[in-house]
């Protein structure tokens, strides 16, 4: 560890020291229109045939020795901007582009650089920003990020209905979801129908798959990065939608002309209200299915060097059958931030950020006999980071993390006939930590190398009771309690700390052709514990105890990147291969909501996951879209199930097919389409029945022993632009649009899980019927109409 | 706990479908099915040998005939012989006149003889709480009960300590409440350990499920004066309670929107040990105390809901 750290640093001073007196040339990109800062905008010294991108801040620096230089910035979907520069000091220039996305019917499948594909350093993510997300025909009509996403390779869910994705094969809970910075801990409302990102507030979207950087850790398979909006800084700006199932609203403009700015965004669902006629009786007074939302942002620029954003976000679904009883859960999170440049090469963010996740169950009609149920995960985090972009070769990444988190499982209280019995789980409070340290390297034109280390820990403190556990005779047994102590507050119980070192190279055979690769160790610390077939807002999370170890993953993925017909259409073939070690699974029968005992039911074991992604996608002219294709496995090895033997996990699809189409008609209209293939996940089916008191019993032979049928699915919209342009001939001011979809057009019964059941029947022989039962969540096609506007 | 869940998302509805379908499942050799849950009672004591079958095979099971079924009194050693007289895989003990099998605080050992093999269990028999009474609880009709209606309720206490496990079952009219999602079990006074719920009146959904509540809409009361109702109270060991707990969960399959919830289909855990490890046996041997209470639902026993 200390020898990789000395090797880098060394490697760092011999940067640094090398050559003559450098100048540096730095900024802020952002739109004209609005002052949003632009992600990933290409910025390039012609002379040079080098540069840099913006960073997740719209930041770029570039240093380089002194001279007359022609400074081109590019992003797509604006048109590029020239500057010419006397470098003889260090030079600040903020540029502002201007888009070319007049006409809206321009589809612009990502605004990035035109040949990021092949030129970034980046393999394994997946990117969409909103335009894109907006024009993929909906559920329900409703954009979403999280579903736009699934249509990319590598990206999975069991199914409707199901909270969460699976990347490359990791479960819902190996995903770390950041909304500028502060965890979500459940990203869906109503149960994964949608997504908890609200459209109007989203600036950028990235899906880190792999060859994940050093700044990010905590989970095992992906990172999820979510930007918000900064908000309009030059004009007021209001963006809305009325759809079938919920209502969009949201707010923006400068507070003080371009320094400060704000944007408010709210998402409020009506099922209940429209249900409200079809219940019959009065008595349901208080049924509720809905959810809301509310997203905020405001950010000031200090100075030239400093600016400060806070954001907030406030989600609640709410599903009750009547006034009393029901369950709701919702997640808040604010986050604090301020970038400060201690000078042209050095930029700094510091982030304070408390995230605030809780569910809760009641039921019982009157006083004297409810159940009540609360869970609880705080979470509170500091995070420095620093960027320090030595030269055109070399830029720099470090910094320090560390994360608070006090769990409270459960917050119980049942009362029987009016007597009480409060059977609360112990707070647990754990703190997590780390520092790493990476750099990005440009060895060649040809090669360029990312490569870092993070170096994590995890302490699990007290109070409360430590539990010991008995191993069973035979694994797969609920493990008896041999012993409880008790911690002491903030006593350490365990700690545990990895290493992880994260690697990733370029090697760009021709401009328009590279080859990439990378390594990374991941570790995950806390656990989401769910053995449902999909996962649920009332999954619990579980820090590492000293019964429960840290997951870790390694993955290794290797690519070829291709563009053809002068980047309009872009190509790449990745695979990868994945171990992970301490996956946690369950005994059969294990009581996963209120148990304190917990521990004792779960098992742990070893996982692999292997795939090839293909993708294809064009990106302008009338017809553009994207082909997604995956072949993958993804398997587990526990003792206790399945005999020991590896089986596929639940979410394990060995085709997964998803294209995607735009067609711009014409100004007024554009139409679009999606069509999905996916493999019948596994489900465990049983081989043999026996009669037991009656009951007709299931035998299984194994976990995951067959499969559902395939899932089909083809969903179609159109969009419909107003005109834009008064009957004078001046622009018209309010901008918009309606958008009809159909999801599920030709209404396939797309299976969920099968289900094996005994019926009231019984057979001549006198003896109950059993049969097999296939569940469609959605059963039908789904029609929907959402007008949307902007002024 | 998940039962909980389960009748939230019924009583939200749903919006999904099944169909039924055809699957080809994987096919094994049968063996032995062991059904032998005995009472501490006056009763004629059943075991019942089986052999499991192909899960969709709807004929009757193969019965294990000649076998030797012998249940043994540890403590004081006393044999008791179940025999097959008339070849249905049906094995008997009939007690004396005045005679009731077992004794409280006893354990006691099964062994089986059949087909060239030996299958061995053990059960402790434990004392069952008495059932004060039964109540039935006026309601107003409301948006699944089409008139105004009445459900029982049946008022009992945990025992002092944690880990004490209960089997109630019901009989309305003479007719048992036999369907799986029937079952209704307690652990303590509450639904499962962990979460311990100990020495209270046995918890409300756990007092009124000796109700038939209606699975469809609209219907009727589940009990109208004159209904007679049949109520028992069985201590069964831990082991019994989980099996039973793993029987529900496994057969108990809700349809729709409720798959959400479900956990992989998985085996429900036997005690039946065969004395060779090659062999597979399924099934449950378990010696339960009971209390029971039976009344005729009248005025005496009608109350009103307890106002909020």
């Amino acid at each position: 560890m200390k020898k990789l750290i000395l090797t880098l640093l060394s490697g760092l001073f011999l940067f640094s020291a090398s050559g003559q007196e450098k100048f540096t040339i730095s900024g802020y990109v952002r739109d004209q229109s609005d002052g949003e800062t632009l992600i990933g905008a290409t910025v390039l010294i012609r002379e040079l045939s080098s540069g840099n991108i913006t960073n997740v801040y719209g930041f770029y620096s570039i240093t380089i020795p002194p001279g007359e230089y022609s400074v081109e910035y590019r992003y797509i979907g604006y048109q590029p901007i020239q500057k010419s520069v006397s470098l003889n000091q260090n030079v600040r220039l903020d540029v502002e582009l201007i888009s070319t996305e007049q006409k809206l019917q321009e589809v612009v499948v990502t605004a990035k650089p035109e040949d990021e594909n092949v030129s970034s350093m980046e393999m394994s993510t997946a990117e969409l920003d909103i335009t894109t997300i907006q024009k993929i025909p909906a559920f329900l009509g409703e954009v979403d990020v999280v579903k736009s996403l699934q249509l990319l390779p590598g990206v999975t869910t069991v199914g409707e209905g199901a909270s969460g994705f699976n990347v490359r094969g990791g479960s819902v809970g190996q995903n770390l979801i950041l909304l500028d910075e502060a965890p979500v801990y459940n990203s869906s409302h109503m149960f994964g129908f949608f997504s908890v990102f609200n459209p109007d507030a989203v600036k950028d979207v990235k899906l880190y798959k792999g060859g994940i950087p050093a700044e990010y850790g905590g989970r095992l398979s992906s990172i999820l990065d979510v930007r918000m909006k900064e908000g309009n800084i030059k004009n007021y700006e209001v963006n809305g939608g009325i759809g079938t199932i919920f209502s969009r609203f949201a707010v923006e403009g400068p507070i003080a002309r371009n320094k400060s700015s704000f944007i408010l965004a709210g998402r409020r669902s009506y099922i209940d209200v429209l249900a409200q006629p079809f219940l019959k009786n009065n008595d349901l007074d208080g049924v509720g299915l809905r959810f809301y939302d509310l997203t905020g942002k405001t950010n000031y620029y200090i100075s030239d060097k400093d600016r400060v954003y806070l954001s907030g976000y406030l989600g609640r679904d709410v599903f009750k059958f009547d006034a009393n009883q029901g369950f709701d859960w919702g997640n808040k999170t604010a986050s604090l931030r301020w970038n400060h440049l201690f000078n042209d090469r050095i930029f700094s963010n510091t982030t304070l950020f408390l995230s605030d996740y809780d569910y809760s169950f009641q039921v019982g009609e009157t006083k004297d006999d409810l159940f009540s149920w609360k869970s609880r995960i705080l979470t509170y985090n500091f995070k420095e980071q620093f960027s320090y972009f030595i030269n055109t070769s070399n830029e720099l990444s470090f910094g320090a993390e560390a994360i608070l988190y006090r769990f409270k499982p459960a917050e119980v209280l049942g009362v029987s006939d009016g007597e009480e019995s409060d059977i609360s789980l112990d707070e647990r409070k754990s703190v997590e930590t780390a520092i790493y340290l990476g750099n990005t390297q440009k060895i060649s034109d040809r090669l360029s190398l990312q490569y870092g280390v993070r170096l994590s820990g995890f302490q699990y403190l007290g109070e409360g009771s430590i539990y010991y556990y008995e191993d069973t005779e035979e694994k797969g047994e609920r493990r008896p309690v041999s012993d409880i102590g008790e911690a002491d507050n903030w006593e350490t119980i365990q700690f545990y700390s990895n290493l992880e070192p994260r690697f990733s190279f370029k090697y760009s055979v021709n401009p328009s052709t590279s080859i990439k690769g990378s390594y990374n160790r991941m570790s995950q610390y806390i656990h989401l514990v769910s053995n449902t077939t999909a996962s649920l807002p009332t999954d619990v999370w579980t820090p590492s105890t000293n019964n429960i170890k840290p997951q870790l993953a390694d993955q290794v993925a290797l690519g070829v990147f291709k563009n053809f017909l002068n980047n309009q259409l872009e190509t790449s073939i990745e695979v990868y291969y994945k171990e992970s070690q301490n996956q946690v699974d369950y005994i059969d029968g294990a009581e996963i909501l209120i148990n304190r005992f917990l521990e004792g039911d779960l098992l742990s074991g070893e996982g692999r996951a292997y795939g090839a992604e293909f993708f294809v996608k064009k990106n302008s002219g009338k017809i553009n879209g994207w082909i997604s294709y995956t072949l993958a496995r993804t398997e587990l090895k526990v003792e206790g199930i399945n005999e020991g033997n590896w089986y596929p996990t639940r979410f394990d699809q060995t085709h997964n097919l998803k294209v995607t189409a735009n067609y711009d008609w014409s100004e007024k209209w554009s139409l679009s389409a999606n069509f999905t293939f996916i493999t019948g996940t596994p489900n465990t089916l049983p081989s043999y029945r026996y009669e037991n008191q009656g009951y007709t019993i299931p035998g299984v032979l194994g976990r995951n022993n067959g499969r559902i049928p395939d899932y089909h699915r083809l969903d179609l919209s159109a969009t419909w632009y107003m005109r834009t342009i008064k009957s004078d001939g001046s622009p018209k001011k309010l901008r918009d649009h309606w958008v009809f979809t159909v999801y599920n057009v030709y209404a396939r019964r797309n299976p969920f899980s099968i289900y094996f059941a005994q019926t009231d029947d019984l057979s001549v022989a006198g003896q109950s019927v059993t049969q097999a039962n296939q569940v469609s969540i959605l059963g039908t096609f789904v029609p929907a109409v959402s007008y949307n506007f902007k002024f | 706990m998940k039962k909980l869940l389960f009748l939230l998302v019924i009583a939200l509805g749903t919006s999904s479908c099944d169909d039924e379908v055809d699957i080809p499942l994987k096919d094994t050799t049968p063996f032995l099915n062991v059904d032998a849950w005995l009472t501490h009672t006056g009763e004629t004591q059943e075991i019942v040998l089986n052999y499991t079958r192909p899960y969709f095979d709807n004929g009757a099971p193969e019965p294990a005939l000649e076998a030797e079924v012998v249940v043994i009194d540890i403590e004081t050693e006393t044999p008791y012989f179940f025999t097959d007289e008339d070849d249905d895989g049906t094995y008997i003990w009939v007690p004396a006149d005045g005679e009731v099998f077992g004794q409280l605080g006893h354990s006691y050992g099964l062994q089986i003889s059949v087909d060239g093999n030996v299958y061995q269990s053990f059960s402790m028999l434990t004392a069952a709480p008495p059932i004060d009474s039964i109540t039935f609880e006026y309601n107003k009709k409301d948006a699944f009960i089409e008139e105004d209606y009445y459900y029982a309720e049946f008022w009992a206490r945990d025992f002092e300590g944690p880990g004490n496990t209960y089997w109630v079952k019901s009989f309305v009219n003479d007719s048992y409440l036999g369907k799986p999602e029937q079952i209704n079990i307690a652990y303590d006074a509450g639904f499962s350990a962990g979460g311990e719920v100990d020495s209270l009146i046995f918890i409300q959904p756990i007092r009124t499920a000796i109700t038939p509540f209606p699975t469809e809409t609209p219907a009727v009361s589940p009990f109208k004066r004159g209904d007679k109702l049949r109520v028992e109270l069985h201590a069964i060991p831990i082991e019994a309670w989980f099996f039973l707990y793993r029987v529900q969960d496994e057969t108990v399959r809700q349809p729709g929107f409720a798959q959400l919830f479900a956990n992989p289909l998985a085996n429900s855990p036997s005690n039946i040990v065969p004395t060779n490890d090659d062999v597979s046996v399924v099934g449950f041997f378990s010696v339960a105390d009971v209390s029971a209470l039976e009344v005729i639902m009248s005025d005496e026993n009608i109350v009103d809901r307890v106002p909020d």
